[in-house]
């Protein structure tokens, strides 16, 4: 696997290092370096654990910790997955055209990683970005690599923005805070992906500045609806990357589940939260149906009628056959049959995972691609409704 | 190495206390629990590029702390009461409908002019007293043959452009020569108030920038600037376009609150005053406009307005503690090359002028202290601290305004008619002190200004103006 493989090349490289002289060690020992060697071990402790367990459900357990601490360390590390030289801007395009020799998998995270990165850097050179992904820069990019771009962007956008938000301050610097966000979102994204980017800002307010959960919330129900809907989606995906529900327990899906249940004060929240993180537990697992289907074994019974949890797995789907359209994880999660004897999980996994799978991929893709809109996604809806809407 | 020491203390604290901060913010313990330890990652992974190009904002941001945000929130209030300070004074100058206008200085000998003024204007729906002066100074002329005219102006705009948008506020403050002393002999620190040896007693004069805080352009990102770059004043073509705003701090250089009680001829109290103020600049301050009247080639300059410093010193009022003010200082370049330099200063006027405190431990330390050459404070430092946190202090009165309401109520407003005594008087007094500081820093400037034979060639500036560090 390939994250087994940088593990193994980071241990080897901290090697080559303590054999240099000190003033370089200092120099590779940032804190930044030490937590990525630390998520590299424990990510190999996980595989290696992962291999010898017989139980499949802690099997399942290590191997989704795995691929978390992985997509993290893709998303976060960028710089060094791609090699690139420190302190120096490179072109959009030149960034994204380095993920082309990467596997499929990795290569969607890693452009994730590109967004903020990118982002990021133009905040630091030149302050507040705009149009940094619409046609104008970013016209000749391949298309599948918008959605994870507008993401990674987001998120940088969002943390900027929230960062400047004063302590103490009241309802007007926090609407205004959101009105300049909105802004950055619209100034930088293509078309029919501005959702994309502003989805961000719920991962990024549960992430780092979940006090401020409350009042957005409110301020953006005032606003719009589907602004509300956009931020629970990613209050739904900060909650599956969350510390407490990070370690490797069989239960951790469920606790996150409890958790958007309980932090959301109305409907709208509650669906959204539930389909963000269904949407974030399916791409970050797309290529170990098992680790999805042991989730779904674990409570059965709670996803009966929730019809959020297929939506959120519809979506990821059709981003995932957008982002990484060679990539054949989304067929064998079709085919696969789960192989427990758990009553009804075969009939749950049809109407929660294999059919919302098939829909997204035959009927609703190429609609939201031919009309542009795959910002519509990055919330709770029925698709069959969004697409008979953009059709008509 | 610094930046390596930097990255294995700083960050580590800095992540752990960004962590810590969310243990006084309202959430459930989930939230405040996964918020703390994705804080504490966030920061200790947080990607930080150190590329050595210029066009870079700023270095890692500086943690802001709770002073800091003080200043910061006042910034909205003080720029709104200096935006219409601004705009009256934009009315009322042109047409001269100043309310009451009087001469300030006469400077000999030189083509200068200036008045002062009191009005009133509407602040928050409520009319309040303002004052201020403007001053107008001769500045510096090409001296070239009549024949380059044309060539030297055009040459004199673009150094004045440069230097006053890009290096003036790095260099407004400077030393006056100071007397020699021979390092071969017994230090006065040695003895302290008891030598009489000469110290390296160090005169500057004019203003000392320091900028602190920046709000980058179209976000509400709020930052620090960093140690480094404090005193590298941006260019303020920047603020409008990387910087919706930007903080700096001013120390006025040199400044002394003078009082004579007993007249003009009579003993005289000068206390040397450590006065700073924060100021606010943003692009509506900022005046970079070519050819803008058809004697003008040239009209550069800054402005701010001034934040009230959220701690009490001895002054009432004065540089840190207007309730609204602003300053503007504009370089006009004529046809012919010559520049005149525009200042003008509107404020509110003033309540009270000096805050004395009734805090008789703290007078009794001050008195030990005289007698003591300082060390009563020095060994009782402990009992001084825990003296601090009693409830000694019986508020403030003000001596000035307090001795001019005396003196005319005892001689039925005589003391006001004959000897100037009077609330008026201390405002010109004060009017005629902001004049002088401002004509000392302008004519210093000056020499800083003609040192440099060509303000465009960036790599040939000394270090000390790139930086805005003097000796």
């Amino acid at each position: 696997m390939n994250g087994g493989a940088t593990s193994k090349g980071s241990l080897t490289r901290a090697g080559q290092i303590a054999r240099k002289r000190p003033e370089t060690m200092l120099k590779v020992c940032t804190p930044r370096n030490i937590v990525k060697f630390t998520f590299d071990l424990m990510q190999l402790s996980a595989e290696a654990l992962g291999s010898v367990l017989c139980n499949e459900t802690w099997r399942a357990a290590l191997n989704e910790f795995h691929n978390k601490l992985q997509v993290f360390t893709l998303f976060e590390y960028v710089d060094a997955v791609l090699g690139l030289p420190v302190g120096q801007r490179l072109p959009l395009l030149t960034l994204v055209a380095r993920t082309e020799t990467l596997d499929p998998y990795t290569a969607v995270w890693v452009t994730e990683g590109i967004g903020h990165y990118y982002a990021e850097r133009h905040w630091e050179h030149f302050g507040a970005p705009s149009g940094l992904l619409t046609d104008q820069y970013a016209g000749a990019l391949r298309g599948g690599c918008l959605i994870p771009l507008h993401a990674g962007m987001g998120l940088s956008l969002a943390h900027r923005v929230l960062t400047g938000i004063p302590p103490h301050s009241g309802d007007r610097e926090i609407r205004r805070a959101l009105l300049d966000f909105l802004n950055l979102c619209r100034n930088n994204s293509k078309e029919g992906y501005v959702g994309a980017a502003f989805e961000s800002l719920g991962l990024v307010t549960r992430t780092l500045y979940p006090h401020l959960v409350a009042i957005i919330d409110r301020e953006l129900c005032a606003c719009q609806q589907s602004l509300a809907a956009h931020f629970w989606h990613g209050i739904g995906r900060a909650l599956y990357f969350a510390p407490s529900h990070f370690l490797p327990c069989c239960n951790s899906f469920w606790l996150a589940i409890d958790a958007s249940q309980r932090e959301a004060p109305h409907d709208l929240g509650k669906l959204n939260a539930f389909a963000g993180l269904a949407w974030a537990m399916t791409l970050v697992n797309i290529r170990q149906p098992e680790i999805i289907e042991s989730l779904l074994r674990f409570r059965p019974t709670r996803l009966i009628n929730c019809d959020a949890f297929a939506n959120g797995v519809g979506s990821a789907i059709i981003v995932w056959q957008d982002a990484a359209e060679n990539d054949r994880s989304i067929d064998r999660l079709c085919q696969h049959r789960p192989s427990g004897s758990s009553p009804g999980l075969a009939g749950l996994w049809n109407r929660c995972i294999k059919e919302p799978a098939f829909d997204a991929v035959h009927r609703f893709y190429a609609v939201l691609k031919r009309h542009c809109r795959f910002d519509e996604v990055f919330r709770h809806q029925s698709l069959e409704a969004l697409i008979a809407r953009l059709d008509a | 190495m610094t930046s390596c020491i930097n990255e294995a203390i700083e960050r580590p604290l800095a992540a752990l206390s960004s962590g810590l901060e969310l243990l006084a913010k309202e959430a459930t313990f989930g939230q405040i629990f996964d918020g703390m330890m994705s804080r504490i990652t966030h920061n200790l992974v947080r990607n930080f590029q150190s590329a050595g190009s210029n066009d870079r904002i700023h270095e890692q941001t500086a943690a802001l702390t709770d002073q800091d945000w003080l200043i910061i929130n006042s910034v909205e209030k003080y720029l709104a009461a200096g935006q219409t300070l601004r705009r009256w004074w934009n009315e009322v100058f042109p047409t001269d409908r100043f309310a009451q206008r009087f001469d300030l200085q006469r400077v000999f000998n030189r083509a200068d002019t200036s008045f002062g003024f009191f009005d009133s204007v509407q602040l928050d729906g409520q009319p309040i007293g303002i004052m201020g002066n403007y001053q107008e100074l001769f500045y510096d002329q090409p001296r070239t043959p009549s024949s380059l005219g044309p060539t030297a102006a055009a040459w004199m705009r673009e150094q004045i452009r440069e230097f006053v948008l890009h290096y003036f506020m790095r260099v407004s403050d400077f030393r006056q020569p100071a007397v020699y002393t021979d390092s071969r002999g017994p230090a006065k620190s040695d003895w302290g108030a008891l030598s009489w040896c000469r110290g390296q007693d160090i005169v500057r004069e004019g203003f000392g920038f320091r900028q602190l805080y920046y709000k980058s352009r179209g976000t509400n990102e709020v930052g620090k600037f960093s140690a480094e770059e404090e005193s590298a004043i941006v260019d303020l073509r920047e603020i409008g376009k990387r910087y919706e705003w930007i903080v700096v701090r001013v120390r006025i250089l040199n400044f002394k609150f003078t009082f004579k009680a007993l007249g003009a001829n009579a003993l005289e109290f000068a206390i040397p005053l450590v006065e700073e103020s924060y100021l606010v600049l943003t692009s509506d301050f900022v005046s970079c406009q070519d050819n803008p009247a058809p004697d003008l080639l040239g009209r550069y300059g800054f402005g701010y307005a001034f934040l009230k410093d959220p701690s009490q010193g001895l002054l009432a009022y004065g540089p840190g503690q207007f309730d609204a003010a602003i300053e503007l200082i504009n370089f006009e370049v004529g046809k012919d090359g010559d520049t005149h330099v525009k200042m003008i200063f509107v404020a509110n006027r003033p309540k009270g002028v000096a805050n004395v405190s009734i805090d008789p431990v703290d007078w009794s330390f001050r008195l030990a202290d005289l007698f003591s050459f300082g060390l009563t404070s020095q060994l009782l430092s402990p009992v001084k601290k825990a003296m601090a946190n009693l409830p000694t202090s019986f508020g403030t009165f003000d001596p000035v305004y307090a001795t001019v309401s005396l003196a005319n109520m005892l001689t039925a407003n005589a003391a006001a008619q004959q000897f100037c005594i009077s609330k008026e008087q201390v405002e010109k007094d004060f009017l005629a002190q902001h004049f002088t500081q401002h004509y000392t820093t302008i004519v210093g400037s000056l020499l800083t200004w003609r040192q440099i034979p060509n303000w465009l060639d960036a790599g040939a500036l000394p270090d000390w103006i790139i930086t805005g560090r003097s000796s």
